[in-house]
């Protein structure tokens, strides 16, 4: 599948991807958590971040690049702080390897879910990057 | 005024002392070059890391990108040149794009330029975009996102105009938020050129004119 096509392939299944990927995380603790904070449904709040997600990886996969997650992972750290919000490095992890399930599951050339695999690592280092970030901070060093 | 003063205008809701401060500095072509590149981007920018760093709300955000709106169409208009007869430039946005400021601010520089532009707007569904390119015929066609998440969108853009016009495809420049990262991105979605501002970009396509 050639970036354009798997552009369009994305697109096409945009919305049950996101919808399969929010319903699977919307019952985690730290969901339910986060939406307490933030005055919103589990549902509402797993949906827009999955959303958001779903189309930086939509996009990076288009291009060759990280280029999507790693400008999301670098705020990341100030937006965490900033909003006060309590989601932590596995739940991170958690959102990439549900969305990644729902990705791959629709994939159905060899090649191209290895060639995801080997994106979705390179976003599992990013997040672990960030993160190690986020921990010096809170630990004031 | 500087930026930060205007800033604080802007997040204050302070319409009045913004508008002010631009009608100072925009009392000609270059000032109004000025207004755009050094005051207008750079709070748009600034307020943006303000939300992320949750010192602004959505609400604030939204205010400060319509109070830039504002500012900017009242000092663009009394140098707003009617430019029928100037060659065309098209300027749109992705499908999925709803940030329209950066690219209306080129918009006007572009009249005031001599251009002739068709400005869609936000949102350009991908195909009325192709049909208007080949019916509209412009030197070139700009296309801007401001999100990074976007930049697959334009890539896709970018190779529908290629494949539906050939060789007759006009030169395509790109700008906004989303290339300001590391690496050359413009280069990845296919672009010809990218322009860092409107003023850059006014400069650059110059050389579409003839």
């Amino acid at each position: 599948m050639s970036p354009i096509e798997l552009e369009g392939f994305l697109g096409e299944s945009r919305g049950e991807i996101v919808a399969a990927s929010a319903a699977r995380m919307e019952s985690e603790p730290g969901m339910v958590e986060m939406a307490a904070q933030r005055g919103m449904s589990a549902k509402e709040i797993c949906t827009q971040i999955v959303g958001f997600w779903f189309d930086g990886i939509r996009s990076d996969l288009t291009l060759g690049t990280t280029a999507a997650m790693e400008q999301n992972m670098a705020w990341l750290p100030s937006f965490r702080s900033g909003h006060s919000l309590s989601f932590d490095r596995d739940l991170v992890h958690r959102f990439l390897a549900v969305i990644s399930e729902e990705i791959e599951n629709r994939l159905d050339a060899a090649g191209s879910v290895a060639e995801y695999r080997e994106y979705a690592a390179r976003v599992g280092q990013l997040i672990d990057s960030a993160f190690s970030v986020v921990e010096v901070r809170s630990d004031g060093r | 005024m500087d930026v930060d003063e205007y800033i604080e205008h802007l997040v204050a809701g302070e319409d009045e002392a913004c508008l002010a401060a631009a009608r100072e500095m925009a009392e000609d072509l270059p000032g109004l070059h000025r207004l755009y590149v050094d005051l207008i981007q750079p709070s748009q920018y600034r307020v943006g890391e303000l939300w992320e760093g949750g010192k602004v709300s959505v609400a604030v955000e939204h205010l400060a990108t319509a109070t830039n709106s504002y500012v900017a169409g009242l000092c663009y208009a009394p140098l707003a040149e009617a430019s029928t007869g100037g060659p065309k430039a098209m300027i749109a946005c992705t499908p999925d794009e709803l940030h329209e400021l950066g690219p209306r601010l080129l918009s006007d520089l572009l009249e005031c330029d001599g251009w002739d532009v068709d400005f869609y707007g936000t949102s350009m569904p991908l195909r009325d975009l192709v049909d208007a390119v080949k019916t509209r015929r412009p030197r070139f066609v700009g296309i801007s996102a401001a999100l990074v998440m976007h930049l697959g969108s334009v890539k896709r853009t970018i190779a529908a105009l290629r494949e539906a016009l050939g060789e007759e495809c006009p030169p395509i420049v790109v700008g906004g938020n989303a290339f300001r990262g590391p690496g050359e991105l413009w280069r990845q979605v296919g672009a010809d050129a990218y322009a860092a501002n409107a003023s850059e970009a006014v400069e650059l396509v110059r050389r579409f004119r003839e």
